[in-house]
C-alpha cells in the first residue's frame, strides 16, 4: 500500500488536532478543575497517534503515545491543572508538532524526543503516585537515563 | 452484488483510508460517521451488511455505539478498530456485540481478513 498518498491528509488533520490541543490546554489554564479539556486532549492526541502510526512515522508515535498516557492518567484521577503540568503539556504539543512536520517531509531521523518522552513518562508516574506536584524535581537527563 | 459498508472514525485520515482498503477490495462504502451517535443513526438510515468503528470518538463513543447498534439489530456486524493497548476495551465492545477486531496500525490483509471473518 502506497502510504505517501495520505501524507497531505496527516498533516492537514494532525495541524487540526494540534491546533485544538492548544486551545484546549488554554481553556484547561482558565478552569484548572474541569474534565472537558483534558478528554478532548486525550482523544486528539489519541487520533494524531493513531494517524502516526499507520503512516509508519514511529517517534511521532512514541511521543504521542506518552503523551496520551499522561492525559489518561489525568483524565481517570480528575487531576487538577497545575503550572507544571501545563507547562509540560504545551512543551509536548509544541514537540508533537515539530515531529509530525518532519516526518511528512522524510526528516524524522532529526527528530530528539528522548527528552521530552521521559519527562513525560515521569510525570505520569507522578501522578499515578498521587505526587501532586509532577515534573519539576525531575532533571530531564535523570529522566532520560531512566528511560533508556 | 458487493457487500455494504458504513464506515465510523473521527478521523478523515483512518475513514479514507480504511474506505480505500474496503473499496479496493470490491465493497460499497456506503457512508461514513465521525461521532458514535452518527454512527447509529446512519445504521438505522442504511442498513449496511457491516460496520467499521473506532472505539475512542467524540459525542458517544464507539462502544456505546455498538450497544445502541446491536438493540436495533442483534444481527448487525460490527468489527472494532481499536489502537495499541486497547485491549480491555476491545473485550467491552465484544461483549457489547461487536463481531471482531482489527488493530492500528492498519495492514491492508488484516483488516480483509478480519471483514471475511465477521461477514462469515
Amino acid at each position: 500500500m502506497d502510504l505517501s498518498q495520505y501524507a497531505e491528509l496527516f498533516l492537514a488533520e494532525s495541524r487540526e488536532h494540534l491546533s485544538a490541543c492548544n486551545q484546549l490546554l488554554l481553556e484547561w489554564e482558565r478552569q484548572p478543575a474541569g474534565l472537558t479539556p483534558v478528554s478532548g486532549l486525550f482523544r486528539a492526541v489519541h487520533t494524531v497517534k493513531g494517524m502516526a502510526a499507520t503512516m509508519g512515522y514511529a517517534r511521532v508515535t512514541d511521543l504521542a503515545h506518552r503523551m496520551e498516557s499522561l492525559l489518561d492518567v489525568l483524565r481517570r484521577g480528575a487531576h487538577p491543572a497545575t503550572d507544571q503540568l501545563l507547562q509540560l503539556l504545551f512543551r509536548a504539543r509544541d514537540a508533537l508538532e515539530r515531529a509530525v512536520e518532519l516526518s511528512v517531509v522524510g526528516r524524522e531521523r532529526e527528530l530528539e524526543v528522548a527528552e521530552i518522552v521521559a519527562d513525560l513518562e515521569h510525570a505520569a508516574l507522578r501522578v499515578a503516585a498521587g505526587k501532586v506536584g509532577t515534573p519539576a524535581e525531575a532533571p530531564s537527563e535523570a529522566g532520560a537515563a531512566w528511560c533508556r | 452484488m458487493s457487500h455494504t459498508v458504513l464506515v465510523c472514525d473521527d478521523a478523515i485520515f483512518m475513514r479514507t483510508m480504511i474506505s480505500d482498503i474496503l473499496a479496493q477490495a470490491g465493497f460499497e462504502i456506503v457512508g461514513e460517521a465521525e461521532t458514535g451517535s452518527q454512527a447509529v443513526e446512519k445504521y438505522r438510515q442504511l442498513k449496511p451488511d457491516l460496520v467499521t468503528m473506532d472505539i475512542v470518538m467524540p459525542d458517544m463513543g464507539g462502544i456505546d455505539a455498538v450497544r445502541e447498534i446491536v438493540k436495533q439489530d442483534p444481527d448487525a456486524k460490527i468489527l472494532m478498530c481499536s489502537a495499541m493497548g486497547q485491549q480491555a476495551l476491545v473485550v467491552e465492545a465484544i461483549q457489547a456485540g461487536a463481531k471482531d477486531f482489527v488493530v492500528k496500525p492498519f495492514q491492508p490483509s488484516r483488516v480483509l481478513e478480519a471483514v471475511q471473518r465477521v461477514l462469515g
